[in-house]
């Protein structure tokens, strides 16, 4: 039966229009023609202006009449629209009062923030026609998809190991030996590599449209042209990044975004977004009108009592998160992320802002934040928070949760980075970080799983780096290295960078197998950072968000030099999988197991006598839990590390066994490979039972079976 | 507007298509209304594609609800000679495992013929 609202009831030159649907928000595909809808407070009117693809002017500017007009909204349906091959902005009409915080424009062509596709960066690094006024131009996309019987994965956090990617850096270098390199559609590809390795999360940096030209510039050091290579500055919310498509330049992005998101699920791995909510690439009051500005200035952005932006974010501007419409618009957002792509769950930038209130000031149950925790749609998503903002808020153990966010943990990185290089004093904390931070997690409330564990990020150094450099070489940046973090922990083995040297080479492998130990055998959830597995390094800087080029794609060619990395790596990954003592439940923290053996204890030199003091640089922990062996018997399973972060050698002394277990050795960083590392099932057995020796800066695994 | 013509024959039982032009917004209802004719309990249909160098998003949509009835219908379907660029197109997007491609008349045959038995 058709429906009465399918007619036309006005015209306006040769289009047919009635009276459109306010919700939703954007341009939606109905029964012969589109549904565009979008919101404004303070516009007097609004014009909807339509583009045959690619070309710079209009070839029809429609207004809204004013009979079109619900509420603050202008909805309207033009009929028989070439929908595949158009383009759409609005002009807004309205106050100019800088005071005021109003921008209005009507000269300006408005990308709608509900674009779900968007042209205009269509192939990566393609250099735009700066003299176009309409840069970033809305798309209607198909929302229909072929997922068959797809749906998020809803893998327990306890269960999760998470891979942080760059789309493009992960396989834009030509070793990547891919069809498309540094496209979604080369992730696909690479999803053997994956599930060597052994991950079952990615989480990807920002793939929401942005302007990789965004501030781009020559290097004066290199003449390397810089660009806005990580995008964290988003134009559009709704809509995947046309140039890490493929078939972008077919305007087909969304559809190979959902068949990764599709492709990774069929072979047991999530996919989180990277997502930036705190500011937007409008940048300040020197910045571009793209959106935002000219539809309603006042609303989207915090602005000071005299209508400047408040710079929480350090981009310039930060969005107005706790806005009552800014607050709808994002939850629509992840809503749609999470119902249209399947996506599972969410790395949020900077998401401290997102608790601030509009003048700016912390609150103590922020709207935004409690509306996500309690979403229907996002019931099963992993919320998770950088709970920290460049206006000096820092949030990690104290971010508003509800139980349902995690963090990004922080001190978690920086005690281990600290412990790692042997500073002293740092075992004590150490035994907090591996126990899954109890002291930041309330075991009865948030627990282990809200600590997001990680050693390196995308931000600063990668691993190898971090144990190949005392300082950042961020020159290459063109900000005189004045750019980046100062505070890395690091420590570069005795030579600051590149280096034939045998023996500190020998050390800077130890390091990163003894780091990544640590990372995997701790309690939380483990995050790597792509490439560290095989060693990458971006020549000492830490901070290459501009660096579209050899200093920040990873080179698989390092699979060779480095395999010993890559299946120390997997191996570990492994392991954690394997012993579900390691990644613990909060229920048994503190508790004893029915053998009478605490689930974790702490030792040192002497078994059950942990050395927590200002001097220590050893720590010894045992988790103690149940296993299924090989023929599904269940068993009693003990996991012992000793880390020793001094300089010389050391003995443990092991805690006593139950009768008929002895100790075996899985891992070893102070041998050399193939002798670091056993396959689950294939460790050696321990000559002394009572004591182990861990070598200078070594980290021993053993398993009591 | 560059259009599409549509032509179709039958050879050893099997109802060939052959799509000549762009599969887009435009050429989509075409397509989908004469394919979807020829669609019965037990039919094979070719749909020949080497002179199709452009398939879009709707032309994606459109192979697949064809893919889809034909399921239901219980018949059988498959493509004939994918240009390159539109084959890795619809690898590329998920729409590669709605219908088996095949490079020349026979093999198709024998394959729709095989999956009827």
């Amino acid at each position: 039966m058709t429906r009465v609202d399918t007619y036309p009831t006005h015209k306006y030159n040769e289009f047919n229009l009635r009276h459109g649907n306010p919700l939703p928000f954007g341009a939606q595909i109905v029964s012969g023609g589109v549904n565009f809808s979008i919101y404004s407070t303070h516009a007097a009117s609004c014009e909807l202006a339509l583009f045959k693809k690619r070309e710079k002017e209009p070839y029809a500017v429609i207004p809204f009449p004013d009979e079109f007009r619900i509420g603050n909204v202008f909805s309207m349906i033009v009929f028989d629209l070439d929908y595949e091959d158009i383009e759409y902005g609005f002009r807004m009409d309205g106050p100019f009062d800088f005071a005021q915080g109003h921008w209005f424009n009507r000269s300006k062509i408005l990308l709608d923030p509900y674009a779900k596709a968007i042209g205009g960066r269509d192939v990566w690094g393609r250099e735009p026609d700066w003299k176009d006024s309409y840069q970033y131009r809305a798309r209607i996309a198909f929302d229909d998809f072929n997922w068959e019987d797809d749906r998020p994965l809803e893998i327990p956090m306890n269960d999760l190991i998470i891979y942080e990617m760059h789309v493009r850096g992960f396989t834009r270098h030509q070793s990547s030996n891919v069809r498309y390199p540094g496209t979604f559609a080369a992730i696909r590809e690479k999803i053997p590599y994956l599930k060597e390795l052994g991950v079952n999360c990615i989480e990807l940096m920002p793939i929401y449209e942005f302007d990789e030209f965004e501030n781009s510039r020559i290097s004066p050091v290199n003449g390397e042209r810089l660009m806005n290579y990580w995008g964290y500055s988003t134009v559009g919310f709704f809509a995947p990044k046309a140039g890490y498509a493929a078939t972008g330049k077919y305007s087909m992005q969304v559809d190979e975004f959902k068949a990764l998101v599709k492709d990774l699920h069929s072979h047991g791995m999530e996919v989180i977004l990277d997502v930036v909510f705190n500011h937007t690439a409008e940048g300040n009051e020197n910045g571009p009108y793209i959106s935002f500005r000219g539809i309603d200035n006042k609303i989207y952005y915090m602005l000071t009592p005299g209508g400047y932006y408040y710079n929480f974010s350090g981009c310039g501007n930060t969005l107005n998160c706790n806005n009552p419409i800014v607050r709808n618009m994002i939850l629509d957002c992840l809503r749609y992320w999470a119902a249209e792509y399947h996506v599972d769950g969410f790395r949020f930038d900077l998401a401290t802002i997102l608790g601030r209130s509009q003048d700016g000031s912390p609150m103590n149950n922020p709207p935004l934040l409690e509306t996500l925790a309690f979403d229907p749609v996002l019931g099963k998503c992993k919320l998770i928070a950088e709970a920290w903002d460049a206006g000096g808020l820092y949030q990690v153990g104290s971010f508003p949760s509800w139980g349902r966010w995690a963090e990004w943990n922080g001190k978690y990185r920086d005690d281990l980075r600290k412990f790692l290089k042997g500073e002293e004093g740092f075992a004590g904390a150490m035994a907090q970080r591996i126990q899954g931070s109890p002291d930041l997690y309330n075991p009865d409330y948030r627990g282990s799983c809200a600590s997001i564990n990680f050693v390196t990020c995308h931000d600063g150094f990668t691993l190898m780096d971090l144990v190949s450099y005392n300082w950042k070489h961020n020159d290459a940046n063109g900000e005189g290295n004045n750019d980046g973090s100062n505070d890395n922990y690091s420590w570069n083995c005795g030579v600051e960078g590149g280096t034939e040297d045998y023996g500190v080479n020998f050390l800077r492998r130890k390091q990163i197998k003894n780091a990544v130990s640590m990372l995997l055998l701790s309690r939380g959830v483990p995050m790597l950072l792509s490439g560290d597995e095989m060693g990458n390094t971006q020549f000492g800087n830490n901070n290459a968000y501009c660096q579209d080029n050899e200093i920040s794609w990873l080179d698989w060619n390092l699979l060779n030099t480095n395999h010993d990395i890559f299946n120390y790596f997997k191996k570990m990954i492994a392991f954690r999988k394997a012993h579900p003592a390691v990644r613990g439940m909060d229920s048994n923290r503190g508790g004893f197991e029915d053998n009478g053996y605490p689930g974790i204890s702490w030792h040192g030199a002497r078994a059950w006598s942990a050395d927590f003091s200002s001097f220590s640089r050893l720590l010894g922990i045992m988790f103690c839990g149940k296993r299924k062996d090989a023929s599904g018997i269940t068993r009693d399973d003990f996991v012992y590390i000793a880390m020793n972060m001094h300089w010389e050698m050391h003995g443990f002394e092991l805690p006593q066994l139950p009768e008929g277990f002895s100790w075996h050795v899985f891992a070893n960083t102070d041998m050399d490979s193939p002798q670091d590392i056993w396959e689950d099932g294939q460790e050696k057995p321990l000559g002394n039972q009572r004591e182990v020796l861990a070598g200078p800066r070594s980290v021993v695994v053993l398993v009591g079976k | 507007m560059i259009g599409m013509k549509i032509s179709s024959q039958i050879n050893e039982g099997i109802t060939v298509f052959v799509l000549d032009g762009r599969l887009d917004v435009n050429t989509s209802p075409a397509v989908e209304g004469e394919l979807l004719k020829a669609v019965a309990p037990d039919c094979m249909l070719l749909i020949d594609m080497s002179k199709c160098d452009y398939v879009s998003s709707a032309g994606l949509r459109v192979l697949l609800v064809i893919a889809k009835q034909l399921a239901k219908a219980g018949a059988n379907g498959a493509l004939l000679g994918l240009v390159e660029d539109v084959r890795d197109v619809m690898q590329m997007t998920g729409f590669d495992n709605i219908f088996k491609n095949y490079e020349t008349f026979g093999e198709a045959a024998q394959a729709l013929k095989g999956a009827g038995t």
